[in-house]
């Protein structure tokens, strides 16, 4: 899901640093407009931020390969327009200690992830309601899929079309489709983790939706 | 800097540079790296990389080690160039026809590729993330970006062992992970959940109590390293060096595409 360093052109790069810096300041700028206290939402951020770094952890085999849970979906739910930033933080975590995603994919990196669980928040708004607490497992199964989903599509989008010069405009679209197809098996597994987490949460603490 | 990771104890040109110098020119040869796409000179990227690599000291099994996590991708993307790429068959191997076009590009993809890791790694082990955290402030990234970095940087690690213990503990009582994707979710989603909550109330009284010990302290912040150390020596060629090179790439890049 991580592009690495030299994957795609300096002008997708940038393009992506230019998305990623509007985005980073439309979310302080919302959250510093909700009601929340600034302590909460960085404290809550950070560790959301702490645990999407330590995902990447966790092995779940679908084989031939094994897959990690994203969160994006979780953190959208968790944290609201705050999840971009957090996403961003994680994902540098990521770059600087292991190597995974990198530094001059970084922005394109967060407009995906981040950018999807942005999404992701948004339909588990659409489907929560007016609702203060959610009981149905079904908008955080929504949730957690869309936010693989959206940010699979974004992924190999960008991929698809960026790398290859020499390609089939057929050849991209299948393969950007096979690309998605492939990734059900985790927006699936993920979808149910979110329901489950979050129904777990909202259970033990109904006052976690911020934002 | 984690000394560790380097070859010797001395500070090396790349750690004597001051963060404020170092990140920005290392970030933009990346960026020329990355804009630069002439196939006839790829190689020149390499070549750029491990002289740079090698006044850095780095280990070089650190760099192998950094190479593992993007080979998949890297691999997949390389596959993909070499059979679907358009122009003329260079070898036929059953229902497969691999491409002249598509090889020569994903030789150029990889060598583009591990040179930039190679840049990153060099950024990355030679400058130190305390210090860091000051002069982005400086750089007009935003302070609630910045806290929420030193507070992730501290929870990782927290977090990392929280779950350890957690997992731990439950296979001790009994509730051992099974192989199937369902037995490991009911491990895993308590765990977690959990994990979550606990984390959510330790951290706001773990920031509240960073900020009575003075931490965010405009006095304090600025007290603390307000000068950029000025390179000299080694540093200052390498500083050139890096700034020269990237300018050289794209330059080159231009003008080539023009011709």
């Amino acid at each position: 899901m991580h592009i690495p360093d030299g994957m795609l052109p300096a002008q997708v790069c940038i393009a992506g640093f230019v998305g990623t810096g509007f985005l980073t300041w439309l979310s302080i700028k919302k959250a510093k407009s909700s009601s929340e206290d600034s302590a909460k939402l960085i404290s809550r951020a950070s560790v959301m931020a702490a645990a999407f770094f330590v995902a990447s952890w966790i092995h779940i085999p679908i084989p031939p390969v094994s897959v990690h849970p994203i969160l994006a979906g979780l953190m959208g739910v968790l944290l609201g327009w705050i999840s971009f930033p957090a996403i961003l933080v994680g994902l540098f975590f990521q770059a600087v200690m292991f190597g995974h995603g990198g530094f001059t994919t970084l922005g394109v990196n967060a407009l995906s992830i981040g950018g999807s669980a942005l999404l992701a928040m948004g339909v588990f708004r659409l489907l929560k309601g007016n609702q203060r607490t959610v009981k149905s497992l079904i908008p955080g199964f929504v949730a957690g899929f869309a936010g693989v989903f959206f940010a699979v599509l974004f992924t190999g989008g960008i991929l698809i079309l960026t790398i290859p010069e020499y390609i089939d405009s057929a050849v991209e679209i299948s393969s950007i489709l096979t690309f998605a197809i492939a990734h059900l098996p985790l927006a699936l597994i993920e979808a149910i983790f979110t329901a489950y987490v979050l129904r777990f949460m909202f259970k033990v603490k109904p006052d976690l939706l911020i934002c | 800097m984690q000394k560790s990771t380097t070859n010797n104890n001395h500070k090396n040109a790349f750690q004597e540079l001051d963060t404020t110098l170092k990140v920005p020119s290392l970030f933009f040869l990346m960026m020329s790296m990355a804009f630069f796409r002439n196939q006839n000179l790829m190689l020149l990227l390499p070549c750029i990389a491990v002289i740079m690599f090698a006044v850095s000291g780095i280990k070089v099994s650190l760099l192998v080690s950094r190479f593992r996590v993007p080979m998949i991708l890297l691999l997949s993307v390389s596959i993909f160039l070499i059979l679907f790429s358009q122009g003329e068959t260079f070898f036929k191997i059953g229902p497969f026809a691999l491409k002249t076009t598509g090889i020569l590009l994903a030789f150029n993809t990889i060598l583009r590729v591990l040179s930039i890791i190679t840049i990153g790694v060099i950024m990355v082990q030679t400058t130190s993330l305390a210090g860091l955290s000051g002069k982005l402030k400086k750089i007009m990234i935003p302070k609630m970006l910045v806290d929420m970095g030193i507070l992730t940087g501290r929870y990782i690690m927290v977090i990392g062992d929280d779950f350890s213990k957690m997992r731990n503990a439950r296979k001790l009582r009994g509730y051992v992970t099974g192989k199937s994707i369902s037995k490991r979710l009911q491990i895993i989603v308590p765990t977690v959940a959990t994990l979550l909550i606990r984390g959510f109330q330790q951290s706001e009284m773990a920031f509240n109590a960073m900020h009575l010990r003075g931490y965010g302290n405009i006095s304090s912040d600025t007290n603390r390293d307000n000068t950029i150390k000025k390179p000299h020596g080694l540093s200052l060629i390498v500083l050139l060096c890096t700034l020269v090179l990237s300018s050289l790439l794209i330059v080159l890049e231009i003008i080539l595409e023009s011709a």
